[in-house]
């Protein structure tokens, strides 16, 4: 290892093979070495490369299909997250207004239930919010997770999170006993804020709790980073 | 004229947005994920035809189910889709974006499977080229190939031990000692090697690149 720049670990880093120790170390370094940064940068190149070897085989028209079909159909959002990149201060301020609904609908739709006298059972629709807190790293941060209680997906704000360097990037972790899937990676503005539409095969009630870590650019298979932020989801 | 007035602007509008796509595929990958950005579906089909059998090939590979591969394929495209507002070129090219993603999916979805759905292990391609389906400029079908070529030849110039450890951190994402279990190999030879096969690639490929 070269000074304390850890030069012998970074092109086991780029693959994604480091023990969960070592790749803590690197991450942190990371954090505030520029030079190391660059390195990793060209050792991920390298690793992109590698997928050039493999035999070559096209995937199915269906795959394009239900790609457009699905895109086309989260589109509808695109204008809300341009919205959230352009002002990100918007992004407290929409959390908290949310709020502030869901508990006026709710309020509302209890007092209307009480007035009419129904004979049908009826499910009000809402939306259900999880705090999530800072971790030791990072205390200040703060965050919530907006859940649809109908469809079962939700979006994630955070404010206060520190903004990385650009090889690192936050991933959110969704936990059902201790097995951890990846809900997305995002990055956020300088005033450490973001909005992201949470990715999750399950409805979000599925899960237990849910973590964030600083992860390599693009996300890993399992965290190996400093968790910054978490929260249980007791929906 | 004979024809009626919405024939003719179903001909105009359809040369027009044959045009504007064929204006589009020329756009690098950054201009695309700039205009995915902005909502335009178009961009993300032309990086989707760019890239889905890198892609595509890659997963499977790993994952070794054709259903499986496609899933994470396309699970893929729709996360860049999603996440191209927040893409900044700085911190890595679109191409290492994507083979990221889609790499980390995979041996997601591997890990929680414990292993491939055949038994056969993943591997490099032989020294064969295959007939790429052409699907850019002649110059940029004759760069892939000329750099699946390159790479092969590189990794199959690495001594066997190097290749093996590669194989298994690169179609596995076994870590460091697991790696070492698995070839009953000490884990200072196992770093070692790891070490060499990633920094010899690089010199090639910057030599080649």
């Amino acid at each position: 290892m070269k000074a304390n720049h850890p030069t012998d670990m970074l092109p086991a880093f780029a693959l994604g093979c480091l023990d969960p120790d070592e790749n803590s170390q690197v991450l942190e370094h990371l954090r505030y070495c520029a030079s190391c940064r660059a390195e990793l940068q060209a050792l991920e190149e390298v690793s992109v490369h590698l997928a050039y070897a493999v035999p070559f085989v096209e995937p199915s028209e269906t795959v394009k299909k239900n790609l457009l079909a699905t895109c086309s159909s989260q589109r509808s959002f695109a204008w809300v997250e341009k919205l959230f990149n352009r002002w990100p201060r918007l992004v407290p301020i929409t959390a908290i207004a949310s709020c502030v609904l869901a508990v006026v609908f709710a309020t509302s739709s209890l007092l209307l239930l009480k007035n009419v006298n129904l004979t049908q059972s009826v499910t009000v629709a809402d939306l259900q919010l999880v705090p999530l807190q800072g971790a030791e790293a990072m205390p200040q941060a703060i965050g919530q997770l907006v859940v649809d209680a109908a469809s079962g997906q939700g979006r994630l704000l955070v404010n206060a999170l520190q903004p990385l360097a650009e090889t690192l990037q936050y991933q959110l972790w969704l936990i059902r006993d201790g097995q951890r899937s990846s809900g997305g990676v995002f990055s956020v503005s300088q005033n450490g804020t973001a909005d992201v539409l949470i990715s999750s095969a399950w409805p979000l009630a599925h899960y237990d709790s849910v973590g964030i870590t600083i992860e390599p650019y693009g996300g890993s298979p399992s965290p190996t980073g400093q968790k910054v932020l978490g929260g249980k989801m007791l929906l | 004229m004979f024809f009626s007035r919405q024939f003719l602007i179903t001909v105009f509008l359809g040369t027009f947005d044959r045009g504007h796509k064929f204006a589009k595929k020329m756009l690098d990958d950054n201009g695309l994920v700039e205009q995915m950005a902005s909502g335009d579906e178009q961009a993300l089909e032309i990086l989707y035809e760019r890239y889905k059998g890198l892609i595509y090939s890659l997963m499977l590979q790993i994952l070794g189910d054709h259903g499986q591969a496609e899933e994470v394929t396309q699970d893929t495209f729709a996360r860049i889709w999603r996440q191209a507002s927040g893409y900044r070129t700085s911190r890595a090219t679109v191409k290492t974006w994507l083979v990221s993603i889609a790499r980390n999916r995979a041996i997601d979805v591997l890990r929680k499977r414990r292993s491939r759905v055949d038994e056969n292990s993943a591997m490099w391609a032989d020294g064969v080229l295959e007939t790429l389906p052409a699907k850019g400029t002649p110059e940029q079908n004759v760069e892939e190939s000329d750099m699946r070529r390159r790479v092969r030849t590189a990794i199959s110039q690495l001594p066997e031990e190097q290749r093996s450890v590669l194989t298994l951190a690169y179609f596995e994402g076994l870590s460091h000692s697991k790696i070492a279990e698995r070839l009953q190999q000490p884990l200072g030879t196992v770093k070692g090697r790891v070490r060499i096969a990633m920094r010899t690639l690089q010199g090639k490929f910057r030599e080649g690149f």
